[in-house]
């Protein structure tokens, strides 16, 4: 599969790794100069540093042959703009966002965006494991 | 009306009657929108400078609160054509100055 991620820090580099490792072609867009430089070294991925939100750079990135979009960046907002660029003018079939707010999950799932909370995993992993103790 | 703005000194300036119902933080928080009591709202205006915020304030709005009229500002140019998709009723400063910049150079031509 063609996989576009959009987003850095330690969850990009590990998510490239392991598509890369799955024999996915993957291409990384991050706003942030330095975990570019740091991901292309260690990896054979293709990273594009700029601003993943906007369609121009969605395109360069191969937005138009990409089968799945991640969207991982900090601000939910800019994880749902992506999802939609990707969906309605990329008419990328798989997009995949995180949310921060677990409150948002909801909100992007009325907006057709599939998402995923971190927070409420963590919570009920925590929780199960203080059930057995 | 109720405002809600990251920059509490942006609430601030606020006329003194408005300023109990506003709500200092996030818009891309879910919880900010709902103490902002969006339910309630007739008209939402999403003018932050960032685009991305106003594109998910509007949606929320729409979508979430079913908000009659929702009306969001974007800044890029490029951008305007997925609020469009999207319907949401969208106001672009940068294309209209743009535009009056061209009338006045095309009157400016004429003369």
């Amino acid at each position: 599969m063609n996989i576009l991620i959009v987003g850095g820090g330690n969850l990009a580099y590990f998510l490239c790794r392991t598509l890369q490792a799955k024999k996915h072609r993957v291409t990384l867009i991050d706003r942030d100069y330095g975990d570019c430089e740091w991901i292309e070294q260690r990896l054979s991925v293709t990273v594009l540093h700029g601003d993943g939100t906007s369609a121009a750079m969605l395109e360069e990135g191969g937005g138009y042959q990409a089968d799945a979009v991640i969207a991982i960046m900090p601000g939910d907002q800019d994880n749902l703009a992506t999802c939609q660029l990707a969906r309605l003018q990329f008419n990328v079939q798989r997009t995949v966002a995180v949310v921060n707010d677990p409150d948002n999950e909801a909100v992007f799932r009325e907006l057709g965006v599939r998402a995923l909370a971190m927070t409420p995993l963590l919570i009920e992993a925590v929780e199960q494991r203080a059930a057995k103790a | 009306m109720a405002g809600v703005d990251r920059d509490q000194t942006a609430l601030r300036r606020l006329p003194v009657t408005y300023q109990d119902s506003s709500v200092h933080g996030d818009a891309a928080e879910a919880a900010v929108l709902r103490a902002a009591g969006m339910e309630r709202a007739d008209l939402v205006i999403a003018a932050t400078a960032d685009d991305n915020t106003n594109l998910m304030v509007g949606q929320v709005a729409r979508a979430t609160y079913g908000v009659a009229h929702v009306l969001v500002r974007v800044s890029d140019p490029a951008q305007e054509k997925i609020f469009r998709r999207i319907g949401l009723e969208s106001i672009c400063p940068t294309t209209n100055i743009g535009d009056l910049f061209f009338a006045a150079a095309v009157r400016e031509n004429e003369t």
